[in-house]
């Protein structure tokens, strides 16, 4: 079985979630703390980054972290083709390290700054859709990306920016990788399609081979179809409220399990099976 | 158009610069022999206003503690600073003090300055608001510690910098102010 490390900083708070998520992908997932030996991250086939604030988000979200000799070793499995998922302060940390986007190695090209839109500014929770805007390095095993993916999001600094022309570079490049839409699908218009106010709508970001990304919004929390809220518009609100009363369909994949499933099957054959 | 910067910091340790401090010494092995931290707000105040410029800080600084909204009395501090803070003279004699000052942006917050107006009138024309660092350079002279500490501040990469992201954030070094201890060779 393919085993995933969950990295766990001193305030990560969504290890147990994304452990939960990789195994309901298939996945042999280990929550795995930060400080552990070297050579233990080499055992495994890929890595996660939970969300949380990590240092308390002491200095600037995820910038303590990035430091670590940790990212050192995500490092080297990225060389060796590892995929590498940071979901939220996870998402941070990547960009921090300058995983993420990667175009000069170990650079920080961009920041995760505070939510700031016209109408709306802070820490946002809520549900968002999501197009998956390039089928990059593993999220090209994305079961379908036809329709939107609605999503919870969970932060005050989830705001993707740079110079306006780092972020024209990375969609010519096509490493924006999911943006913030519509319910319909359509483009973002306005605070609640895109709360944060990320550049070009921008929700997730990968390095230029698409193995490592970095995705502000919480599919963990989006696993099963019962976390679908039943008034959610689209066709996964329709899927939730038909399941209405039946457990067994309530327990059936939620929209975010799809991306759990590309990681881990990108992973398989990377090493780090029992 | 005059300005005022007015220095929040904490009572006692704060553990925010006592992370800070780690992250330097220990994750990116700097020079540093300690950080301090506090929230650094600029008010601009109308060009040639009248009264007494007491009378604006006391009113400003009554503003910001009104209810602990901006200074929480019981945890902080607060002070006017004009120019550098002086060196501490329990502080080691060799060392240099940067003080650098990090905004998000420009630092400008619509919100603190209507309610500064409200509160303190509107002599009050602009408020900036950043985190202030007080990097404890090891040794001088003052221009080296400058440089290093701004190499410090500027996070370039995984393993250079940490106080700001120039993506997001801007940075400018406020003082730098050398031990009685460092002499200056010009």
């Amino acid at each position: 079985m393919t085993r995933i490390a969950v990295a766990q900083f001193p305030g990560s708070n969504c290890e147990r979630e994304t452990v939960e998520a990789l195994v309901a992908a298939g996945a042999e997932a280990e929550v795995v703390r930060w400080n552990a030996p070297d050579d233990v991250w080499s055992g495994f086939a890929g890595y996660v980054l939970p969300g949380g604030f990590s240092y308390e988000d002491r200095v600037r979200a995820g910038a303590v972290a990035a430091k670590h000799r940790l990212l050192d070793a995500i490092a080297a499995g990225v060389d060796a083709g590892k995929p590498v998922l940071g979901v939220c302060n996870g998402a941070q940390i990547l960009v921090e390290a300058g995983l993420v986007p990667g175009i000069e190695t170990g650079r920080v090209q961009i920041a995760l700054a505070g939510n700031r839109t016209p109408g709306w500014s802070g820490y946002i929770c809520e549900w968002v859709h999501l197009a998956a805007t390039a089928r990059r390095g593993w999220l090209g095993g994305l079961e379908s990306t036809a329709q939107p993916v609605p999503m919870p999001v969970g932060n005050g600094e989830g705001r993707f920016t740079a110079r306006a022309e780092v972020f024209d570079d990375l969609a010519r490049r096509g490493q924006i990788v999911f943006r913030y839409v519509a319910s319909d699908g359509t483009s973002a218009r306005g605070a609640w399609d895109n709360p944060t106010g990320a550049l070009l709508d921008a929700a997730a970001v990968c390095d230029p081979t698409g193995t490592v990304v970095a995705l502000m919004p919480h599919p963990e929390r989006a696993i099963w179809l019962f976390q679908v809220p039943e008034e959610l518009p689209g066709p996964w609100g329709v899927k939730r409220r038909e399941a209405a009363g039946d457990g067994v369909a309530l327990r059936g994949p939620g929209p975010g399990l799809s991306l759990y499933r590309a990681l881990v099957s990108q992973a398989a054959g990377r090493g780090g099976a029992r | 158009m005059s300005e005022l910067d007015l220095l929040v910091a904490r009572r006692g340790t704060d553990p925010a610069g006592e992370t800070c401090a780690h992250a330097l010494r220990d994750l990116l092995g700097a020079p540093v022999a300690g950080v301090e931290r506090g929230e650094l707000w600029r008010f601009e105040l109308a060009p040639g206003a009248s009264g007494d410029p007491a009378a604006v800080r006391v009113a400003v600084e009554r503003a910001a503690m009104r209810a602990g909204r901006y200074v929480n009395g019981n945890r902080d501090t607060c002070r006017w600073i004009a120019g550098a803070v002086p060196y501490p003279a329990d502080a080691p004699p060799l060392g240099v003090a940067v003080d650098v000052w990090v905004c998000d942006g420009d630092g400008r917050d619509a919100a603190a300055l209507a309610y500064f107006r409200a509160q303190a009138g509107d002599v009050v024309r602009g408020v900036r608001r950043g985190t202030w660092w007080r990097l404890w350079m090891q040794e001088g002279p003052a221009d080296a510690a400058r440089e290093r500490a701004w190499d410090l501040a500027c996070t370039r990469s995984r393993t250079h910098g940490l106080l700001f992201n120039p993506q997001a954030q801007n940075a400018e070094i406020l003082a730098v102010v050398p031990g009685p201890g460092i002499k200056e060779i010009r």
